[in-house]
């Protein structure tokens, strides 16, 4: 473990490093936030207890307060899960959703000219960590400016889940004049497309198709007692999501590869897995999805307050910006991702909607088919 | 010795003031009870109260009742009159509900405009009373509102009563006796804290409120008075879609709280006043305010506020259990309950303290030695307040020199560092020994997870302080270590104990504390 008082050191210089977000300059280079040696996500812990890691998803998905599937959608928070973080190089943004900070600095002397838009920890490379800077550095005059304006919206977080590799420009900018900005920049594929290779139609696709040939092959874990934990139909599905792709630990993985395996396992799915996985996931060519819908708890397009869609003219609801104030640049000053992963990524809700029309089963014979209902994917304790 | 003596006064205060159902009967009406007992209404000049508000509140007085403190509206011709001053759409009101516990489960209403806006809904909240007994409905000329005063900074308070069904409502719009649930609490001197807004289950699953559509409630359907739903007022504030859901409540309060301690640290700007600099530390030291933690239904999952001080997330440590702030206790077993209402270190204290490190008047390192001291203990720890009582009774009677500073910045961090040293008074020998927790140029800290350990008061008295002396990375360790410990099987009795403890503690000081719920009687 690195010298934790090296870190909050290091943590105090942070705050006082210049980097204004020079997105030239990778963060997994420039400016690792800290680190205890320990990796960037769980799946850099091969020792992990899968089976307790799997409790820990299924206690939040089902026991919680919170409701995960519906029976249009299988939904999870934008917000990364425990144990992905900054150590040794920026993880966050494993969940089909990538989220940074904008904002235009202050000015940095009283009765100046705010500076050029920033963005912090926004992704610019298909691997992990591939970031903008993380930290700005306040002047004592922006520090009094952003107190001057405590709780004014000052900046943005945004919230993408336009994936990878479908391409642009969003149909609201093949005119300069309708092009909808944030923070003044244009949305283009630059700024506000996902980067990271796994956010993408193709990834979440061999997800689905995957976790429908296992099961329907059975080519997957299963109960071997009458108390074993595999009899549950989320622990079964995790237990899938580690042995095919070890990323159990994450949310959406998880959720879309249980309920994919419920589909298959009451009949769902069909003999054509790639046929189904299209139908979830349509292709890039169709046009039909430009990424997975970005919602609210309360409802696909109920966001959460301070938060907005930014209009891409086809209703795809894959951009969100949610305001940061003056306070929240100063709080998050270290890493303002961070903050918008704390303030907001909890309820920035992901969407995967099902094609529930044109679902239907056949439930065979099997261990697990007397549980089947008209809506296997929603998975109960 | 005078370190035992202290830790036991405190007990002992925690023991005399609970026992009983809250404070609703105290006769005493500047205590907080949940309700505000009006007496000031005949207040015959509104208008020189209003003097230099700059709130909209204010304004619609000004405009609509003159200086008579008399007003013919219930709470929707209120409403309506501040959706006309402030601007906001009608479709913008919302009404959040929680059930005030301290006599029955009676849902209080509070009402906010440009609800999809926090910064701005936190600039105006009504709220309807508790029920003083048998109440069948929310009484409509009964209610509450504060606003903010962008010029001064700061929430003001009015309310609004009628003395009969039929009557008009009189104005008081400086109602001192509702004041004392949103400032300190009773065992802390009065002033420096101001007056703050409260939602005492800020984090979810927010215990007794109202949380959809967004979430599931967690004890709000299973304890409101079925008949309350149709009943009129209630009804008529809550129908469609003017329900709120606690999480959306939740940013509108957190947009309220940074604006209270966001004006409170602009005091740092000041020209150098050490008493203004000792209230403004105040809250890193003593619990100034509280909120309540509960486990996510059955999930087990909880804030880590609840075992490790909240503030530690902020200061840049790289640990993954204490970084993500939550956190997931062993599952519920048989004979189990999950853990409801846990007092954890409130939020407006907590952030008084980052915003200090963000600011730069102290450092990180300065958190951590603070907090290093009693960890075990992340709330209520009165072993650190007497170090600030002590502290600033030194401080007051033998001020700093403050001719070569220009801000109570400049005071900050000298005023902390006399904060952290601590006495120690053997009657037996007339000897005192000190104790500087943050010696100049050290790079240590002082791990001691529980001050009530004796053998930490033999050590702190005997010198043998260097069995604590360590540095950063072992307290991490440490505390990594207890964490982790925390959540495994057979732990949440020891938490749930520990709940009493502290809750116990909270009914007895905090005014505005909620019930909580199944810790029996607390003096033994």
């Amino acid at each position: 473990m690195r010298s934790a008082k090296y870190i909050a050191i290091m943590g105090i210089a942070l705050m006082f490093a210049a980097c204004g977000g020079d997105e030239s300059t990778p963060a997994n280079n420039a400016e690792p936030n800290n680190g205890n040696g320990k990796g960037d996500t769980p799946l850099d812990d091969p020792d992990r207890d899968v089976t307790k890691s799997c409790e820990d998803r299924r206690a939040l998905v089902l026991e919680g307060s919170r409701e995960l599937f519906t029976d249009q959608f299988i939904r999870w928070s934008c917000a990364d899960v425990s144990g992905v973080n900054t150590n040794n190089k920026d993880s966050r943004g494993q969940e089909y959703c990538e989220y940074f900070a904008m904002l235009q600095l202050p000015p940095e002397d009283e009765g100046g000219e705010f500076g050029a838009t920033v963005d912090l920890g926004r992704n610019i490379g298909e691997e992990e960590g591939e970031v903008t800077s993380l930290s700005l550095e306040l002047s004592e005059d922006q520090i009094f400016y952003l107190e001057d304006h405590i709780a004014e919206p000052l900046g943005s977080c945004v919230f993408t889940s336009w994936h990878g590799d479908v391409p642009g420009p969003v149909p609201a900018c093949e005119s300069e004049e309708t092009c909808p900005t944030v923070e003044g920049i244009a949305v283009n594929e630059e700024f506000f497309r996902m980067k990271v290779y796994f956010n993408s139609n193709f990834a979440a696709q061999d997800l689905v198709r995957d976790c429908a040939q296992a099961t329907s092959e059975g080519n997957y874990q299963i109960g071997e007692s009458e108390d074993d934990a595999l009899n549950d139909d989320f622990m079964r599905g995790c237990q899938l999501t580690y042995d095919l792709y070890q990323t159990e630990w994450r949310k959406s993985d998880s959720s879309i590869c249980a309920a994919t395996m419920r589909l298959s396992e009451c009949g769902c799915v069909g003999e054509d897995f790639t046929a189904f996985a299209t139908a979830v996931v349509p292709t890039v060519e169709s046009g039909e999805l430009r990424g997975f819908p970005l919602g609210g708890w309360a409802g696909a397009d109920r966001l959460p307050s301070g938060c907005r869609y930014v209009e891409l003219g086809d209703d795809s609801q894959t951009i969100v910006t949610c305001d940061l104030t003056g306070g929240d640049i100063i709080q998050g000053q270290s890493d303002l991702k961070g903050l918008c992963r704390q303030k907001y990524g909890d309820n920035v809700v992901v969407h995967v909607p099902l094609p529930t029309a044109g679902i239907t089963c056949e439930t065979p014979d099997g261990p697990y088919s007397d549980s089947c209902t008209a809506t296997p994917w929603i998975l109960k304790p | 010795m005078k370190f035992r003596h202290a830790i036991l006064l405190g007990l002992v205060a925690g023991i005399v003031a609970c026992g009983s159902d809250g404070s609703d009967s105290d006769a005493n009406n500047s205590t907080c009870t949940g309700k505000c007992d009006g007496e000031n209404n005949d207040n015959g000049s509104l208008l020189a109260t209003l003097d230099g508000r700059n709130d909209p509140i204010a304004a619609y007085l000004r405009d609509y009742a003159g200086d008579s403190p008399i007003i013919e509206q219930d709470y929707r011709g209120f409403l309506d009159g501040m959706i006309e001053q402030t601007g906001c759409a009608p479709s913008t009101e919302k009404t959040f509900v929680i059930l005030m516990s301290r006599r029955r489960h009676f849902p209080r209403n509070i009402v906010t405009l440009c609800s999809d806006d926090p910064a701005k809904a936190s600039e105006f909240f009504m709220s309807t009373q508790s029920d003083v007994g048998g109440l069948a409905d929310i009484n409509a000329k009964d209610y509450k509102a504060v606003a903010w005063d962008a010029t001064a900074r700061k929430y003001n308070l009015y309310e609004f009563k009628a003395d009969s069904e039929d009557g008009p409502l009189f104005v008081d719009a400086d109602p001192q006796h509702c004041a004392s649930c949103h400032t300190e609490p009773t065992n802390l001197e009065p002033g420096a804290m101001p007056f703050t807004p409260i939602m005492n289950e800020l984090t979810n699953p927010w215990t007794l409120w109202n949380a959809e559509p967004e979430f599931r409630s967690h004890r709000f359907d299973e304890l409101i008075d079925p008949d309350l739903l149709d009943a009129p007022v209630y009804s008529a504030m809550t129908e469609g879609e003017k329900l709120g859901a606690a999480s959306q409540f939740e940013s509108i309060m957190r947009s309220a709280l940074e604006k209270t301690v966001g004006a409170r640290l602009r005091i740092r700007r000041n020209a150098p006043n050490v008493e203004e600099t000792l209230g403004l530390l105040r809250p890193m030291f003593c619990d100034e305010s509280v909120n309540y933690a509960s486990e996510n239904h059955d999930s087990g999952e909880i804030s880590t506020a609840a075992i490790v001080d909240d503030s530690m997330r902020h200061t840049d440590w790289a640990y993954d259990w204490i970084n993500d702030g939550r956190m997931r206790l062993d599952s519920v077993q048989a004979g189990e309950t999950p853990l409801a209402v846990m007092p954890v270190r409130g939020e407006a204290a907590l952030q008084v303290e980052v915003g200090l490190v963000t600011r730069r008047a102290l450092t990180p390192y300065d958190v951590l030695r603070l907090r290093s001291i009693d960890w075990q203990r992340p709330v209520f720890s009165e072993f650190r307040c007497d170090m600030y009582r002590q502290g600033s009774a030194r401080i007051l009677a033998d001020p700093p020199d403050t001719t070569a500073m220009s801000r109570n910045s400049d005071l900050v961090p000298v005023l902390f560092a006399e904060l952290m040293k601590y006495e120690v008074y053997d009657e037996d020998s007339d000897e005192t020994v000190v104790w500087d927790f943050a010696p100049e140029g050290a790079e240590t800290v002082y791990d001691i997870p529980d001050v009530t350990d004796p053998s930490v008061d033999e050590a702190l008295f005997y010198g043998l302080t260097e069995d604590y002396e360590t540095d950063v990375e072992t307290l991490a360790t440490n505390i990594e270590t207890y964490f982790d410990a925390m959540q495994e099987s057979g732990q949440r009795s020891v938490l749930e104990e520990e709940r009493r403890r502290r809750g116990c503690f909270a009914l007895a000081n905090y005014p505005s504390s909620p019930d909580v719920p199944d810790i029996g009687a607390c003096a033994e």
